[in-house]
């Protein structure tokens, strides 16, 4: 399976950053693996909401929405922000999701 | 800087890489060995029962970073090596390779151990444990053409491959010596409704049920019950806890009792060793879970470099079996008030627990949603008039248990 970049992840100090993907791997992994600041305490079981990002306005309808539940475990943290925060566990790599944006959000 | 400057952490676990991570993200410059006993990188162990053994997860993706990572972080990851012995004295560790490593500080983050029955036959072929990726990777293998399989152990683990299992189209038989599934980390209510979540799904659940004596030649072919129960087998999974991985601490004469003895900064009686982890007794009781090796990694990350530690979080534990999630929140008490809301009909409630009039646990099948919610309350110690109005939710009707 070849990787193929899923675009920038913006780190909190502004930088971008372009990361390596195979499909089928969930944003979380890709995220953790290059060891941007993500807790991801439960490991991708959509059980917290510790690897939470905001996805660029661009990409936010390119996305499938999320479940029930994952919005019910963002909104509860103080750094929630309607419309742009996701799991990054409940986002699978796709191809047609190359050249997504999204920022880490700061840790609660 | 010198070697002996270095802070060394055995084990590769959750507790033992989040330490190295949380070192380095506090700004702590000094050299970090990791030293894990297994040929693989480090990885996450949550999946292994759940995702690897259904199939759906490579046992690659399992990884907590990517190799190269542990090298830019600065790390000397050393893995398939064994720490045999401490010398205190030298504040030295010595390897199974007979190499021998100085340190400054020492984490002891050795992990626990699968418990396996000493019952007669238990040495047989196809018995199984489930705590590493390889051991995940056996009996993922070893599900393959519908197998009878012999779970013994109702806890969250056993019934978390029990589950799995079952999805692989194995037949299930599950023995709890308890009365009941789930003893001591659920209440009556919610192991009761897990019981019929497994019969319903076809598993077969005995409780109140010992294994014997384990029949076969060469492999197991029978499993024996104290009631004299026969139950043809292909295969046995052992989930029957486990025991912490002590002998470092035995062995160089630190304090262990079921764990190793920690203060609340996670500091053994030498000042130079800490404990982190399933392997660490903080308080009176030791928590086996991967929340509290994460929270341990944070503690005694900041505990070394003499920082403010994060402030302690109430024990939370999840499963997930079939479609269900259950998470738990506090530690239980056998002699705690319960109150149901919600409908275990639908799948879909919440057991509060009250200890003298303040909400001690709270349990939530399917209801993830209400999560933060239940953490709060149970941190805060709230009363019930708090707690019914958090759970005043207009599918939360009302059911006293």
């Amino acid at each position: 399976m070849s990787t193929h970049p899923i675009g920038h992840v913006v780190s909190e100090d502004g930088t971008r950053r372009s990361l390596e993907a195979e499909p089928g791997q969930s944003l979380m992994t890709v995220l953790r693996e290059h060891d941007l600041p993500l807790a991801a305490i439960c490991g991708g079981c959509l059980s917290c909401a510790t690897c939470h990002v905001y996805v660029d306005a661009a990409w936010v309808d390119r996305l499938l929405p999320p479940e029930s539940g994952e919005i019910e475990l963002l909104a509860c943290d103080p750094t929630y922000r309607p419309g742009a925060s996701r799991l990054s566990c409940q986002i699978q790599i796709v191809d047609e999701i190359d050249g997504l944006v999204v920022t880490v959000a700061p840790q609660a | 800087m010198s070697a002996a400057d270095a802070i060394v952490i055995v084990g590769t676990g959750a507790a033992g890489v989040g330490a190295a991570f949380a070192l380095r993200s506090a700004g702590c410059t000094a050299p970090i060995v990791l030293i894990g006993d297994e040929p693989h990188p480090p990885y996450d162990r949550p999946p292994l029962s759940k995702a690897v053994l259904l199939g759906r997860l490579p046992p690659e993706r399992t990884q907590m970073r990517r190799q190269e990572i542990y090298a830019q972080r600065g790390f000397d990851l050393r893995l398939n090596r064994q720490a045999v012995a401490l010398d205190r004295t030298a504040r030295r560790v010595l390897l199974d390779d007979g190499s021998a490593i100085e340190y400054a500080q020492l984490v002891l983050a050795t992990g626990a151990r699968p418990r396996r029955l000493d019952v007669p036959g238990a040495d047989l072929d196809c018995i199984h444990v489930l705590r590493t990726l390889d051991d995940a990777v056996s009996l993922r293998d070893a599900l393959v053409g519908s197998p009878r399989l012999l779970v013994v152990g109702g806890g969250y683990l056993g019934l978390e491959a029990a589950a799995s299992a079952r999805k692989r189209g194995a037949h299930v038989t599950v023995v709890e010596c308890a009365a009941r599934l789930l003893p001591h980390v659920a209440s009556d209510e919610m192991a009761r409704f897990v019981r019929r979540l497994h019969e319903t799904e076809g598993v077969e659940i005995r409780t109140g049920a010992t294994l014997r004596t384990l029949h076969g030649t060469g492999f197991v072919q029978q499993a024996e019950l104290a009631d004299g129960t026969r139950i043809d087998v292909d295969r046995v999974l052992f989930a029957v806890g486990a025991m912490p991985e002590t002998s470092l601490a035995v062995s160089s004469g630190l304090a262990v009792a079921d764990g190793i003895q920690v203060d609340a900064s996670l500091r053994t009686e030498d000042p130079h060793i800490w404990a982190a982890g399933d392997v660490a007794r903080c308080g009176p009781r030791r928590v086996e879970s991967i929340a509290n090796a994460q929270h341990h990694a944070r503690i005694v990350a900041a505990s070394i470099l003499g920082q403010v530690p994060p402030r302690a979080e109430p024990a939370w534990f999840w499963t997930d079996q079939y479609e269900v999630k259950l998470q738990t929140v506090g530690l239980l008490r056998e002699d705690d008030e319960k109150l149901v809301r919600g409908s275990p009909l639908r799948r879909s409630f919440a057991v509060l627990h009250l200890r003298d009039g303040r909400v001690s646990a709270i349990e939530l099948l399917n209801r993830i949603g209400d999560l933060p919610a239940a953490r709060r309350l149970v941190a805060a110690g709230a009363t019930l008039d708090e707690a019914q109005l958090a759970f005043q939710h207009p599918d939360h009707e009302r059911q006293i248990a």
